[in-house]
């Protein structure tokens, strides 16, 4: 054990040093006597300081010291070093971006880690002996890992002197965002980067249009520069099981029903919708419930326009924005926009690329690996001065009990 | 604690049952009873003849005698008549004491109560006076039946308290009287003495009955800050080797008040708040003090 600033310590041994002196050459008050005829006694001063000759009250004495050097501990910040040891911490990417199946340098890191987490756009972690889970639809984020990281670290930091960080990761360009350097820089040690391979993008032949005529929807697709995304298929009449299956196997399915009866409608009209930053502006005549999924596209009051459901390895999209088959607001510009954000892929448009190596550089940064003091030692620190505060308090309030009662006695 | 009830101080009673208090001196003009007057009267008892002066009652002539000697003589006979008592207890904080008991305080109230009834036995009227500085108790001397159950309510409600003096309660004192003072005399006994000597002077019977307790006496070894609680900027160490000296000093004292008190011509009776009530009762009304 070591201790923080020391010098707490020598301060309470040397008042501890005079209380116990203080106690031996205490200056006593005898207790109050009712007495009627206390004017035949001969005076003598009330109290006097004496040595002395046999020290009494010794549990007040205990307790005092006891409470003192309690104290000076406290203030002392009493550290217990952990032990030498490695640990490591292991953040592999489940998110769209990497590969479905783990190659063999993630297999290595996975089995020699003490703390494996798993991250999309939310972290978890697995559980010891447990399965790492299959890739993910979602959408990955390294400032999620690397704060996943630093929570996990705490936990690790009793067990061993220094941590190490392992992201296994394709490293693409969709996973990094304007924090995630910020939060980097929050990892006092460096980090080991351990590429895996990314995704290989799903293509799946059967995608098109389907629905009546008369239909505006066909015209805003008629406008889009290259028609239909191959692997999207958008549905205006009925979904079928075919329609469901094709999903599965990796497609964009997209349910804009033409009909208004298909979701029960809500309060008011709309007068605007956003979906991927781009917002059409126009008088929709009504609003429905639509089905629970991530977020797509929302009105202007914050309402889902628009959600996404997984299924299978691809997604359905429920569209919910009616466009009315007179007038041309569905050929506008900013509609046009909108209807290729809405037909897009699942998940929202992808950034594969991966990460420029300046980027990746600053991730790993430089130096040694993460003390473990540096991120667990001050919370023990500070359960340990807390405890003993709690002592001492504790001590004093007996020591409080023990005097009166004494002097009741 | 004192008893609430005439109940509770049967036992008291029943042993002073039939106990006289005579009077030290012939009594003056009062109504019939039981102690000799100063005056003649008409009882039946023949003391002497005298001969008969102008100015005398004729009623009192023995015409038997005018008749058989023709002389005329008064038949002269002695009076009894009844002496008021009036006690007057202390109830002063220095009567709470020894704590939790408060034996001083509890005799204090079988002496006031016992004597009461003693007087009472001889038909005299018995009224209470109590020194209290909250609570003060003026009880006027009646011969009722109920005088002795309104003494022992009145002497139950209180609890001694504070530091009420007893002298302001002499001027109630008519001459004549029978005034029992019942007290620790550790108040104000210097400004009381010579009020007392004036009712003496005046023809009133001073009793002075001082209550003491063992524990005044024989305190504790124990070292502890005595507190006088009537005065409490009177403060001792009480410790074992002081005690002797103690002792000597409050016995002085205590001599040297009962010699002041017997000086002045009252009776003067030292009791123990632990010693039995009816025999101190017995002790003050026959005038022993009894006191080493």
């Amino acid at each position: 054990m070591t201790f923080a600033a020391p010098l707490w310590l020598a301060a309470a041994g040397v008042v501890a040093a005079m209380v116990v002196g203080l106690h031996l050459l205490s200056r006593r008050s005898p207790r109050t006597y009712r007495f009627p005829t206390a004017r035949f006694i001969p005076d003598r001063p009330a109290s006097a300081p004496a040595p002395a000759t046999r020290p009494t009250d010794l549990l007040l004495l205990l307790l005092r010291v006891a409470a003192v050097l309690l104290l000076g501990a406290a203030f002392a910040r009493p550290h217990i070093a952990p032990p030498h040891r490695l640990r490591t911490i292991v953040a592999i990417d489940r998110s769209r971006s990497a590969a479905a199946e783990l190659d063999s340098a993630a297999v290595t890191a996975v089995r020699d880690a003490d703390v494996v987490l798993a991250f999309d756009s939310v972290a978890t972690t697995v559980t010891s002996g447990g399965e790492v889970p299959p890739a993910s639809q979602g959408h990955g984020s390294l400032s999620v890992a690397l704060i996943a990281a630093m929570r996990a670290a705490p936990r690790l930091a009793e067990s061993g002197d220094s941590i190490e960080l392992v992201i296994v990761s394709p490293f693409a360009m969709e996973e990094w965002d304007e924090a995630t350097l910020a939060i980097r820089r929050s990892w006092a040690g460096s980090i080991r980067l351990v590429p895996m391979a990314g995704a290989s993008p799903t293509v799946v032949e059967g995608g098109g249009l389907r629905a009546g005529g008369n239909d505006p929807v066909v015209a805003s697709v008629a406008l889009l520069q290259g028609g239909l995304p191959s692997g999207t298929r958008l549905i205006r009449t009925e979904v079928t099981a075919a329609d469901s299956a094709w999903a599965r196997e990796g497609g964009t399915l997209v349910y804009w029903p033409a009909r208004d009866s298909t979701w029960p409608r809500k309060d008011g009209p709309a007068t605007g919708v956003v979906a991927g930053g781009y917002a059409a502006v126009a008088p929709f005549a009504y609003r429905t419930e639509l089905p629970t999924g991530r977020v797509v596209a929302r009105w202007g009051d914050g309402a889902p326009a628009a959600t996404e459901r997984p299924l299978g390895a691809g997604c359905e999209r429920d569209v919910g924005i009616p466009l009315p088959a007179a007038g041309d607001i569905a050929l506008r510009p900013g509609m046009l926009r909108l209807v290729r954000q809405l037909t897009g892929a699942c998940g929202g448009a992808r950034a594969d690329q991966p990460v420029t190596p300046g980027r990746l550089d600053s991730l790993r940064g430089t130096g040694g690996l993460l003390a473990s003091s540096s991120v667990a030692g001050r919370e023990r620190q500070r359960v340990a001065h807390a405890g003993l505060l709690a002592a001492a308090a504790v001590l004093l309030l007996l020591e409080l009990v023990v005097r009166r009662d004494r002097g009741a006695a | 604690m004192p008893a609430s009830s005439l109940r509770e101080y049967g036992p008291l009673l029943d042993a002073l049952a039939g106990l006289s208090w005579p009077a030290r001196r012939p009594v003056g003009a009062g109504a019939a009873g039981s102690h000799p007057s100063r005056l003649r009267g008409m009882a039946a008892d023949f003391t002497e003849y005298r001969p008969y002066r102008f100015g005398d009652d004729p009623r009192r002539l023995d015409w038997k005698l005018l008749a058989r000697t023709d002389r005329a003589y008064l038949r002269l006979t002695d009076d009894n008549a009844t002496r008021s008592t009036l006690l007057l207890v202390d109830a002063s904080a220095s009567l709470a004491f020894p704590e939790p008991s408060l034996s001083k305080w509890t005799q204090a109230c079988r002496l006031a109560v016992g004597l009461a009834a003693v007087a009472r036995n001889d038909g005299d009227p018995a009224g209470l006076v109590v020194a209290h500085e909250h609570h003060p108790v003026r009880l006027v001397p009646r011969a009722r039946s109920g005088t002795i159950p309104e003494i022992a309510r009145a002497l139950g409600s209180l609890h001694p308290g504070g530091s009420a003096r007893l002298s302001p309660a002499l001027d109630q004192v008519r001459a004549g009287w029978r005034l029992v003072l019942i007290s620790d005399f550790l108040g104000d006994e210097a400004a009381l003495l010579p009020l007392v000597r004036q009712r003496i002077v005046a023809g009133a019977e001073v009793f002075a009955v001082q209550v003491v307790s063992e524990e005044e006496l024989r305190p504790p070894p124990a070292t502890r800050l005595a507190v006088d609680p009537e005065q409490p900027e009177v403060r001792h160490v009480l410790q074992a080797d002081l005690l002797s000296a103690y002792a000597e000093r409050f016995a002085a004292w205590r001599a040297e008040l009962r010699s002041a008190w017997r000086h002045a011509g009252a009776e003067f009776t030292e009791v123990r708040a632990e010693e039995d009530a009816a025999r101190a009762i017995r002790r003050i009304v026959a005038g022993v003090d009894g006191s080493p």
